[in-house]
């Protein structure tokens, strides 16, 4: 059996995983290598419960998966993994955050293509209303700014 | 909780990196944090790349949609933090990625010319290999006419009753031989999965060969279950190679379905040989067909399972096979002819089985060298062309691309 280690989130939850699992992480294999004792908890300030959970759940996939499930497959479980992580925005920004911090590569990657996904044609209205950003921009900084990217479309079309 | 605004410069590049230019138009007129990130240069270098492909060569399917950029090994100068060292403006970018991307598609074609040269290999070495296993039969049944005519000569008299052993050792030499040559056909030819499936194959195969013997007696019940048993376990092979990740070795899966159905054939006659006149004329009338028609009918089913049924793709890989079923038939009934004639001595009837091993050993020698001496070593001569017209024009794109930096 692998060993397993125990991992403190911010709201005091204490989640076990597969070492093997939480190497995946740049920042735990790190903190791991250089100074942590397995048999410590591992405190994870910046990390929510829920954010945890599904990081340990990706992260478990994938070990389980590298080298016995199929690339077709392993793609298919992200995307319906991704799909369900990322419902909420506010949860999905979360969760990219705390993938970044980690240095999960694979996931950051797929958690930043969904935010591409809910990005992709979308007006600045429609993505300030979406994502509740302020509109701090003048009218005539906007008009130049259409201006100046405006030769590509022109190209295009 | 998080705002879209509040995310890492870090984790922005990443976003902008992967969002195409009317995106990133949008979200630089989204707010003032965008806009100044966004300033950057390098991170519109992916987007504009994208659009140039789209609009200008058509090449958006191939090139952008099915890989990140950095997965792609030809786009390495178009790395963002190369482009930021030279300070290139998008007009410079823009002129370069198009240089780049004609010398690119020139390279490409390159690489279709090699996709079609090993396919043409590949169907030049199945059509040799099956012109060589039709030749390699034609001797041993030649030769195994001859030494049966040989047995004759040497003592007319002498015809014992021939065991169901010795009738099984002719028998089985042949159905052995043509699953052997299979075997190693394919092992020649496939991955180290399907290698591994083989072998599992044939290690099946030996005890399920084996039981009809002990359990069985008779030339004539022995000599149908071999044939049926063979022909199941090419067929089953067959039908592996059909399906799933063996999809792409069709042309094994019809190879092994040509065996399986062969030996079924040849079973059969065996099998009717030694029945009355009457039925035996029958069922070798009924064995032709079955030669001919099986194959080329499981062969349609496959195609057709995979939606690409088609005359004439069909006729075209199965002409080798009538041909061979055809000679198979031929020399058989020749065979029988002889059976009829002759009572087989106990002895020497063993010596037509060795012969055909050693054919087999030295027909498979002559063959390999054959292959490798007018396929293998043309395909890496060619290849070692291709690479080098491949680099030739990657070198060329290179320098046009440093050409355009210069200007700028």
């Amino acid at each position: 059996m692998s060993e397993t280690l125990t991992l403190v989130s911010a709201d005091g939850k204490t989640l076990t995983a597969p070492k093997d699992a939480i190497m995946r992480s740049a920042m735990l294999k790190n903190l791991l290598e250089v100074a942590a004792n397995s048999d410590e908890q591992i405190p994870l300030d910046f990390v929510h419960s829920e954010d945890l959970e599904n990081i340990i759940e990706y992260c478990k996939y994938h070990v389980e998966a590298e080298g016995k499930a199929s690339e077709g497959d392993i793609s298919k479980w992200d995307g319906e993994f991704i799909n369900r992580v990322t419902q909420d925005d506010q949860k999905h920004l979360r969760l990219i955050q705390t993938t970044d911090q980690l240095q999960i590569e694979g996931l950051f990657k797929l958690l930043v293509q969904g935010i591409v996904r809910k990005l992709h044609n979308k007006t600045p209205e429609q993505i300030r209303e979406k994502w509740n950003i302020p509109d701090d921009l003048p009218k005539e900084k906007k008009d130049e700014i259409f201006n100046t990217t405006n030769w590509l479309y022109k190209k295009s079309q | 909780m998080p705002k879209l605004n509040d995310l890492s410069d870090v984790v922005l590049d990443e976003v902008f990196n992967w969002c195409d230019l009317t995106t990133l138009h949008s979200l630089q007129q989204t707010c003032a944090r965008f806009r100044d990130l966004l300033q950057n240069e390098s991170c519109w270098i992916p987007a504009y790349f994208e659009k140039i492909c789209e609009i200008q060569l058509d090449l958006r399917f191939d090139l952008c949609s099915v890989k990140p950029f950095d997965e792609l090994d030809l786009t390495a100068p178009f790395n963002p933090d190369i482009m930021r060292s030279f300070g290139l403006s998008k007009k410079g970018y823009k002129e370069s990625v198009i240089l780049y991307l004609k010398a690119w598609k020139k390279s490409r074609k390159t690489t279709k010319e090699e996709i079609e040269l090993k396919n043409t290999q590949k169907d030049r070495t199945m059509k040799l290999w099956i012109m060589f296993l039709t030749g390699l039969f034609m001797c041993i049944f030649l030769i195994l006419s001859i030494a049966s005519f040989a047995v004759i000569l040497q003592s007319p008299s002498a015809a014992p009753k021939t065991t169901p052993f010795h009738y099984w050792l002719f028998s089985g030499g042949f159905f052995a031989l043509s699953v052997i040559t299979a075997c190693i056909i394919c092992l020649m030819f496939s991955p180290k999965t399907t290698r591994y499936l083989l072998c599992c194959l044939t290690a099946v195969s030996i005890p399920l060969i084996l039981l009809p013997m002990v359990w069985l007696d008779g030339f004539v019940v022995t000599s149908y279950w071999f044939g049926f048993i063979i022909s199941s376990l090419a067929i089953l092979g067959g039908i592996i190679f059909s399906f799933g990740s063996f999809i792409h070795r069709r042309d094994i899966a019809f190879l092994l379905f040509g065996i399986g159905i062969t030996c079924c054939g040849v079973s059969h006659v065996l099998f009717v040989l030694r029945m009355d006149n009457v039925i035996r004329l029958t069922g070798i009338l009924i064995a032709i067909p079955l030669f001919i028609a099986i194959p080329l009918f499981v062969y349609g089913c496959v195609l057709f399972l995979f939606g690409e049924l088609d005359f004439k793709q069909i006729f075209k890989p199965v002409q080798p096979y009538i041909i061979t079923a055809a000679i198979w038939v031929t020399l058989v009934l020749i065979i029988l002819r002889i059976d009829e004639i002759i009572q087989w001595n106990s002895n020497l009837c063993l010596i037509p089985v060795y012969i055909q091993y050693v054919l087999l050993i030295v027909g498979l020698i002559i063959g390999y060298a054959v292959y490798y001496v007018f396929t293998e070593s043309a395909i890496r001569r060619k290849a070692k062309r291709i690479n080098i017209a491949k680099e030739n024009a990657r070198l060329g794109a290179i320098q046009s691309l440093f050409h355009t930096l210069d200007n700028e």
